[in-house]
């Protein structure tokens, strides 16, 4: 009996540590991983390394966010745990801004990255002061009749020179949204040398001299320059009164009169269309990458978009042309993307290093607006890096035809 | 709200009538029945998970309804305000010549006001991959259990048993983002017994499976709102829209050896037991889902029961030690699109995110004097401690803390002329935190989450209770039976003194109306 009862017990003993035994105590821990990002200036700029330069790296599921400033060689060190990140950089100097951007790069392994720093000149120009896209709530109502006619860009001249505003081109890049991967890259997931336009484009038509934008003053463009407040076709939730817009997206004229002209607010010029059918120039509510664009010497810009030249059909897409404009063209753009973490970039990093976005979501009455870099003289200077993330503040009350009295 | 099947409740009903049928008797000979809850007091292996124990029981059967309602500002974060619910139960034993079955039902429906961080229903307790929103709401919880077991000694050495559990639930937030969640646990568990001289060997092995769906959309297509996908410690991944759903998928296994021994009125019960539990959980589209951890849990134990019958009265005393290491294995992911243009969800690393060490070892001592068939007298006491050390890495978040707790309890039965019985209970206890460590710095909850939960979990606390029970014999029929009605009362007073807690407390007020057989 005792036999029987020590061999149970023995048997039982084993059986227990063979269970326990089972279990895959192989799984590797958690861990952080050595990143060495190294940082170089463009090929011609010789004044000294890219030392002491700050390197943020930005988890892109997280958004979580650490930096490191790179040593005398030019490398910034981490020690990341495994994800997705962004690293970007952004340097002012006297004569440039430096952007770098190194996007959605997979960490599971320790690393060595290298970023090369794009510079542009830092001569002050027009900038976008505020973009509100998101929209506004109705109240009571289901999601069909959320309201996006309110949405309005205002535009600063950031310089302390006099800014015509004659034939520079408005619209937003395409694709709509960042949901997706732009099918405009090359084989190399790198943008192209030109950017293609979509929805409605439009350009401030004149002889040259017709609308002088004095310093540090700006202009509101609104999609439908009404008081979205109190009119009755509007939304009580707006947030905004466009009454006094300096200029309308008006295309009642292209789209068979589906959109309304709000009386004592300007039209600008319809450059191209490439839904001449859409009811509005809505930019998408989830995050247009908006730009402000110049033409070619000479060139009038109603023959640019004529130009077979100058358009394109999508790659893989229907026979939609688009409006292709010059990436040297360009006067300043921003990257708004998707607030739930989809943020495929549409812009080159030597353009927007960066992306901004309305954390609040869609219909949330929230705007981006850029940050004030200065106050002179009670004039506002605003921030351009080139790169949306370190230039913009998120969730804004808008506030249009209104600037800032402190610094942010 | 989603209802439970219909068919599971007739089912419930029908086990009902039949055992109440088969308990009939003539009204020559009354036996009134015993206090159904001694039962675990008279048969020490009803106190261990091998089902040979029902081959023990005679005829028996307890039918009750019960109410409670709970409130009070101690709580974890993901409980309730306030809850109040109701329930009715069955359970009996019936032997059938050799064969000695049990079975169980019970049905629940409960309100849960005010509960928010919470919008599951029934993963493991340790389980760190709870999915969870701010907003939170009232949610309406129904849930179901069925029990059953046979049992059969085949001759005067060995007896062998099997027993089967399902158990059911949904529940629902009329809140935006509303949830919608619906969960089981099923287990199935054989065991056998061989006796020799005064000793017993027994063992049992017990397969479990668990699932659940969660489901949370809001009315308001355009809301947008923040999904928690905690991972442990209140550290999240972050996901956000108008939408969410979760599917949780679990296996567990695991098995006990018991060595038992009787002689003169003793009997002692020297038991090894060992789990393992595996639980997943995958979000979004099933075609595309997004993985939101691997819960893995270890469960060792060892315990001794021992039992002295003197007389009428009964000393039990137990002592058992459980460690517990569990890990949450996270999966690193990032979006691709396919050239179908298809987005999908690629795994590029897996590791272990989240560690915690569980141990607790308890002793227990009770005394019950029974006088025709209920508890003449009887008190006891418990000291309980337990240790927990929890880490997430490589952040190295860090959670520990140990705690004892002591409870003494007592009990006493009174008769009252026309057989009246009134049965009156208490019991007081104290837990101290005996140390604890936290370091939260970095994570983006820590002083919404992680903080308040950990202040729960390492508070000094009072806690006491009442109950009062009034039996009455009395025949339903011919069919002798007990009735009799419960009211209690528990109530919990923590000594926090925090930014979070200020003395809170939680009270639980509940009265049953039942009837044994």
């Amino acid at each position: 009996m005792k036999r029987t009862l020590f061999n149970f017990l023995f048997i039982a003993a084993i059986s227990l540590l063979v269970f326990s035994s089972c279990s895959d105590d192989d799984e590797k821990v958690a861990v952080r991983y050595t990143i060495d990002v190294t940082v170089q200036y463009p090929d011609g700029y010789t004044d000294g390394s890219a030392s002491d330069i700050e390197v943020k790296a930005t988890n892109t599921q997280t958004g979580t966010s650490v930096s490191a400033k790179t040593n005398a060689n030019g490398v910034a060190q981490f020690s990341l745990a495994s994800g997705v990140y962004s690293f970007t950089v952004a340097q002012e100097t006297e004569d440039f801004v430096f952007n770098g951007l190194l996007e959605n790069t997979t960490i599971a392994e320790d690393k060595s990255l290298s970023i090369t720093l794009h510079a542009s000149a830092v001569s002050g120009g027009l900038v976008f002061k505020e973009i509100y896209y998101s929209g506004s709530r109705v109240p009571g109502s289901s999601s069909s009749s959320s309201y996006f006619h309110d949405s309005f860009t205002e535009i600063y001249n950031n310089s302390d020179e006099i800014i015509y505003l004659d034939n520079i081109g408005f619209g937003a890049l395409d694709p709509a949204t960042s949901n997706t991967p732009s099918p405009w890259m090359d084989e190399n997931s790198y943008p192209q040398d030109r950017l293609p336009l979509y929805g409605y484009t439009f350009y401030f038509k004149g002889s040259g001299t017709d609308y002088p934008l004095q310093p540090r003053t700006s202009i509101v463009i609104a999609m439908d320059g009404i008081d979205h407040k109190d009119d009755p076709a509007g939304n009580p939730d707006s947030p905004v009164n466009l009454g006094n817009a300096d200029w309308e997206l008006y295309v009642g004229h292209i789209n068979d009169g589906k959109d309304a002209d709000a009386p004592g607010v300007p039209n600008m010029e319809v450059l191209h269309a490439t839904q001449p059918t859409a009811f509005d120039a809505l930019y998408s509510v989830f995050g247009p990458a908006m730009v402000i664009f110049s033409f070619p010497e000479g060139v009038d810009p109603a023959v640019f978009a004529t130009d077979a030249a100058n358009l394109s059909t999508k790659p893989g897409g229907n026979t939609t042309e688009y409006l292709m404009i010059p990436k040297d063209h360009i006067i300043d753009i921003v990257e708004c993307v998707n607030h739930d973490g989809r943020h495929n970039k549409r812009v080159p990093a030597d353009l927007d290093a960066g992306l901004t976005f309305i954390e609040a979501g869609t219909y949330s009455g929230k705007s981006v607006r850029r940050k004030v870099s200065q106050i002179i003289d009670g004039k506002v200077v605003y921030k351009d890096t080139n790169n949306s993330t370190e230039d913009f503040l998120k969730d804004q009350t808008p506030t249009p035809f209104v600037h800032p009295t402190t610094v942010d | 709200m989603k209802f439970i099947s219909g068919k599971i409740i007739i089912t419930g009903i029908a086990c009902l009538l039949l055992s109440v049928a088969g308990h009939a008797r003539t009204n020559d000979s009354v036996a009134w029945p015993v206090d159904y809850s001694l039962l675990p007091v008279r048969h020490l292996w009803l106190r261990v998970e091998n089902p040979v124990a029902y081959a023990g029981i005679g005829d028996a059967m307890d039918i009750r309804l019960a109410y409670g309602h709970t409130s009070g500002s101690y709580k974890h974060l993901s409980d309730p305000e306030n809850a109040h619910g109701g329930k009715v139960s069955v359970e009996g034993f019936k032997q059938v010549g050799r064969l000695h079955f049990f079975g169980g039902f019970s049905y629940g429906i409960s309100t849960l006001n005010g509960q928010k961080w919470n919008n599951v229903l029934m993963p493991s307790p340790g389980n760190p991959y709870l999915l969870a929103d701010s907003i939170g709401g009232d949610y309406n919880n129904e849930l179901f259990d069925i029990r059953g077991a046979v049992a059969s000694a085949i001759n005067d050495q060995l007896t062998w048993g099997i027993a089967a559990t399902y158990k059911g639930g949904s529940s629902a937030d009329e809140n935006d983002p509303r949830a919608l969640i619906d969960a089981v646990r099923y287990s199935l568990r054989p065991g056998i017994l061989y006796r020799f001289s005064r000793f017993s060997l027994g063992a049992d092995i017990g397969m479990e499976g668990y699932a659940e769906k969660i489901g949370m959309d809001s009315y308001q297509g355009t809301s947008n709102f923040v999904f928690f996908q905690f991972q442990g410690l209140g550290n999240y991944f972050p996901d956000s829209g108008n939408s969410h759903s979760r599917r949780y998928k679990g296996k567990a296994f695991g098995g006990n050896i018991q060595v038992g021994w009787e002689r003169s009125g003793m009997e002692n019960i020297f038991q090894l037991g060992y789990k393992n539990n595996v639980e997943k959980s995958e979000d979004g589209a099933t075609f595309a889902p997004f993985k939101s951890g691997d819960y893995k849990e270890n469960s060792y134990s060892v315990s001794d029961i021992f039992s002295l019958k003197r007389n009428e009265v009964i000393h039990i005393a137990r002592l058992s030690f459980d460690y517990i290491p569990t890990k949450g294995i996270w999966y690193d992911q990032q979006r691709v699109t396919d050239t179908n243009n298809q987005t999908a969800w690629e795994v590029f690393n897996q590791s272990v995110q989240y560690r915690n060490r569980v141990s607790r070892a308890t002793a227990d001592y009770g005394l019950t004097k029974e006088k025709d068939g209920f508890a003449d007298y009887a008190f006891g006491g418990n000291v309980a401690f337990e240790q927990q050390d929890a880490s997430f890495l490589p952040e190295t978040y860090r959670q520990k803390y140990s705690t004892l707790t002591a409870t003494l309890r007592g009990e006493k039965t009174f008769r009252l002329p026309n057989m009246f019985l009134l049965g009156l209970k208490a019991n007081a206890g104290y837990r101290k935190k005996l140390s604890s460590e936290a370091d939260f710095n970095g994570i983006a909850l820590a002083g919404k989450w992680s903080y308040p939960v950990f202040e729960y979990l390492t508070s000094d606390y009072y806690t006491g209770g009442l109950r009062a029970t009034l039996h009455k014999p009395a025949l339903l029929g011919k069919l002798p039976a007990m009735v009799y009605l419960t009211a209690g009362i528990n109530y919990t007073k923590s000594t926090l003194t925090t930014a979070n807690f200020n003395e809170p407390h939680r009270i639980t007020a509940f009265s049953v109306l039942g009837c044994t057989f």
